[in-house]
């Protein structure tokens, strides 16, 4: 009210600043909401950035593995497979030049030996690029043989347990998930001299979890970053690259009495048409 | 009727269902309480200064709502790209800008040196509006955004595992 009753004089320097101090802070209000947004885009354009990055790092340490999955699968047929077929050739090649049956007869059952071996070491190689367990009886089937192996070593307890998985999923997301459980399997059972390894799976919502516990020497969630960051841990890479193809998440945990570590892997479901 | 339209205009730029449910009964009650303003105490063609101080302080309100509302937004995509914005700062801007004017206006009506203020600050807005509104209509719309990531939804009941210890 003191604005309306001041005199005629105060009045015009009262409107003209009471103007400019709206308008002021009217520009204000703009160019501090301009400034802001501007400032929190480049800090999302900077995060778009490291994750280009990150998938490139991915995208590179997949490929890398690929290859030497190539290079170990041909090491083993030329080292192995190679010499085998070889020295079956060999022997039948003695029985165009030896016509007595006996070395004949003894030629052919070597060479069959031979091939026997080969069989089974081609097999062998076949069964680790797919294991027919998973192929044929699924993912709880194989990760059920994978545990009862490693349990057949006397070393350590492992286990484990599905408690929703009536559906299959997928069988190349079958074999993702294997892949990533196998992995980690693998590098618990290299790095943390555990006393137990248990794998519990359940649904929840329109996800699948699958929790691996243990009491060795784990990581968590941070330190699994950083790893997959560097330029080492290309297993967790590997694992990292797997899940985004699953469209999944991973999570490294320990409880809180510091007792045992926990690998929660969440997965959407979708199952099997 | 400013305010309606610009209501109007604003209820389809707010996303926020609960804001737009807000819009709608303020300026029903807004247009009632102009109409009794109007038809019942003062003659239509005299200024009143307490209903254009209401719509002024309704639309300033609004237009910082629209800007908080912007900030909170994940889009990657600068506010001023949208057409939207332009038509809420030259609205800010304006009614800013009138605000002081518009109270004073009533008691001052027959005071000559300030129907020359009243001209002059009023032309001054209108011209900064009216330029602002003429870049809103050339502004073509963008829609890039970014996609959220999930929030965490780890609920599970697993078994206890202490057991399995060796």
């Amino acid at each position: 009210m003191y604005f309306l009753q001041a005199e005629a004089a105060n009045r015009t320097t009262i409107l003209f600043l009471g103007t400019i101090g709206m308008a002021v802070m009217a520009i204000g209000i703009v160019l501090f909401v301009i400034f802001h947004q501007r400032k929190v885009i480049r800090y999302q354009e900077q995060m778009q950035r490291l994750e280009e990055e990150k998938q490139k790092m991915l995208l590179k340490a997949s490929i890398r593995f690929q290859e030497e999955e190539r290079t170990r699968i041909a090491a083993d047929l030329h080292d192995d497979a190679g010499p085998l077929l070889a020295t079956a050739r060999l022997y039948l090649n003695e029985n165009l030049i030896h016509q007595e049956p006996a070395v004949q007869l003894q030629s052919i059952y070597s060479a069959k030996q031979i091939i026997d071996d080969a069989i089974q070491l081609i097999r062998n190689i076949s069964h680790s690029l797919m294991p027919p367990t998973l192929k044929n009886f699924g993912l709880e089937s194989a990760m059920s043989d994978l545990f009862q192996k490693i349990s057949g070593s006397g070393t350590l307890n492992a286990s484990s347990r599905f408690h929703d998985y009536r559906h299959r999923l997928k069988l190349e997301k079958e074999l993702l998930i294997f892949r990533v459980l196998q992995e980690l399997v693998t590098n618990i059972l290299k790095h943390s001299n555990t006393g137990f390894i248990h794998l519990t799976q359940n649904t929840s919502g329109n996800n699948i979890y699958f929790r691996i516990h243990h009491d060795g020497q784990g990581i968590v969630q941070q330190e699994f970053e950083k790893l997959s960051h560097s330029s080492k841990g290309l297993g967790l890479k590997n694992i990292e690259s797997r899940i985004n193809v699953l469209k999944g998440r991973i999570f490294f945990e320990i409880d809180a009495s510091h007792t045992y570590y926990k690998v929660t892997i969440e997965v959407p479901k979708e199952p099997t048409e | 009727m400013e305010f309606l339209a610009f209501s109007l205009f604003f209820y389809f730029v707010v996303e926020n269902k609960n804001v737009k449910k807000i819009i709608l009964p303020v300026s029903f009650v807004f247009g009632i309480f102009c109409i009794l303003v109007y038809g019942y105490f003062q003659n239509p063609d005299d200024l009143n200064s307490i209903t254009i101080g209401i719509e002024a302080v309704l639309i300033i309100i609004f237009c910082i709502y629209y800007f908080f509302d912007q900030l909170k937004k994940t889009d990657n995509l600068l506010i001023y790209d949208s057409f939207d914005f332009w038509i809420i700062i030259s609205f800010l801007i304006y009614f800013a800008g009138t605000f002081f004017l518009y109270i004073y206006a009533e008691s001052m009506e027959k005071n000559a040196n300030f129907t020359n203020e009243y001209t002059l600050i009023n032309s001054s807005f209108l011209i900064i509006k009216n330029i602002l509104l003429s870049i809103a209509m050339f502004m073509k719309v963008k829609t890039k955004r970014i996609s959220k990531i999930p929030g965490d939804s780890l609920n599970m009941d697993w078994p206890d595992i202490q057991s399995l210890r060796n």
